[in-house]
């Protein structure tokens, strides 16, 4: 039991580096309270969501964004709830910052993606190497996740939101690993090991341009 | 030691851990506002060469996030590619 609540503890350490964890705004689950707020659950499980559509949906052939309208109608919500709340307009409530944040999440996880494919990068980031378009031009018109894989990710997402709400509350452990284990890795890929990966692979290309320009 | 010594003076071990990681920690995120940076840099160059007004949008971008990026992206004008003009027909 000492390992487990260690371990727990650890996860509201890490969960504490990028959230303000207030109870209220916390989900309880498993009898513990998340690691994080509902809204920032709603983004890191949209995220792991939007990079399993990525395997699955993404045209490979492609060349362009996103599909940037959908992906603006997914982001939106969760900015104009934030906004609101911030200028203390209306209170949101848990359920909003959820699904917020899982359509912001969903609809970030391709965004993220690609931009990282475009230069100065051009997609040479180790572990999404695999899931990245091979060439990415921002001004062509063929989307390398178009419109109804965003829509599929936008239904996921709503289904997702149902599930978790449906485990809110509960006193089974298990579901509170279910939920916390995917959100401390988003947290410590997104915010601990991608910025430094982007800068190993920024600092290559450098000097490698350096050197074929040399040559 | 030392410096660990006198701080814990000034607060608890366990605040002074939380400290210690979560300012190394810091400098990760950091990274990320730079990134942030370069893209409010890159969106006023970009709007400029396509004839919009880029600080204008630099503040879209500054205030609204990647929201504002996408905005931005779905909004700006084709670049014009400026051509010779041709010869006028021989009379």
């Amino acid at each position: 039991m000492q390992v487990i609540d260690e371990i727990v503890q650890t996860f509201n350490f890490i969960g504490r580096l990028v959230c303000h964890q207030r109870p209220e705004r916390t989900l309880w689950v498993g009898g513990r309270y998340l690691p994080v707020c509902a809204r920032d659950t709603g983004a890191f499980v949209g995220l792991l969501l939007g990079y399993v559509l990525l395997l699955a949906l993404r045209r490979r052939d492609a060349k362009g964004p996103p599909n940037l309208i959908v992906s603006l109608m997914m982001m939106l919500p969760l900015w104009i709830d934030s906004v609101g709340q911030f200028f203390g307009l209306w209170m949101s409530t848990n359920d909003l910052r959820l699904i917020t944040g899982l359509l912001f999440g969903t609809a970030l996880a391709p965004m993220l993606v690609y931009a990282l494919s475009l230069p100065p990068l051009n997609g040479k980031v180790p572990f999404l190497r695999r899931i990245q378009p091979k060439i990415a031009v921002l001004d062509d018109r063929a989307s390398w996740f178009g419109a109804k894989a965003l829509a599929a990710g936008t239904v996921l997402s709503i289904v997702l939101f149902f599930a978790i709400r449906m485990l809110e509350g509960s006193e089974f452990p298990l579901f509170y690993w279910l939920l916390s284990i995917p959100i401390v890795a988003g947290i410590i890929w997104h915010f601990f090991i991608l910025p430094p990966l982007l800068l190993i692979a920024a600092v290559r290309e450098y000097f490698r341009k350096k050197q074929s320009k040399k040559t | 030691m030392l410096l660990e010594s006198l701080l814990s003076l000034l607060i608890t071990q366990d605040e002074l851990t939380w400290w210690g990681i979560s300012s190394l920690f810091c400098l990760i995120p950091l990274l990320w506002f730079i990134v942030a940076i370069l893209l409010c840099i890159w969106v006023y160059r970009d709007a400029e060469s396509r004839g919009m007004n880029g600080v204008l949008w630099l503040i879209v971008v500054l205030i609204a996030g990647i929201i504002g990026l996408i905005i931005y992206l779905i909004v700006r004008k084709d670049k014009t590619t400026t051509r010779a003009e041709p010869p006028p027909p021989p009379q």
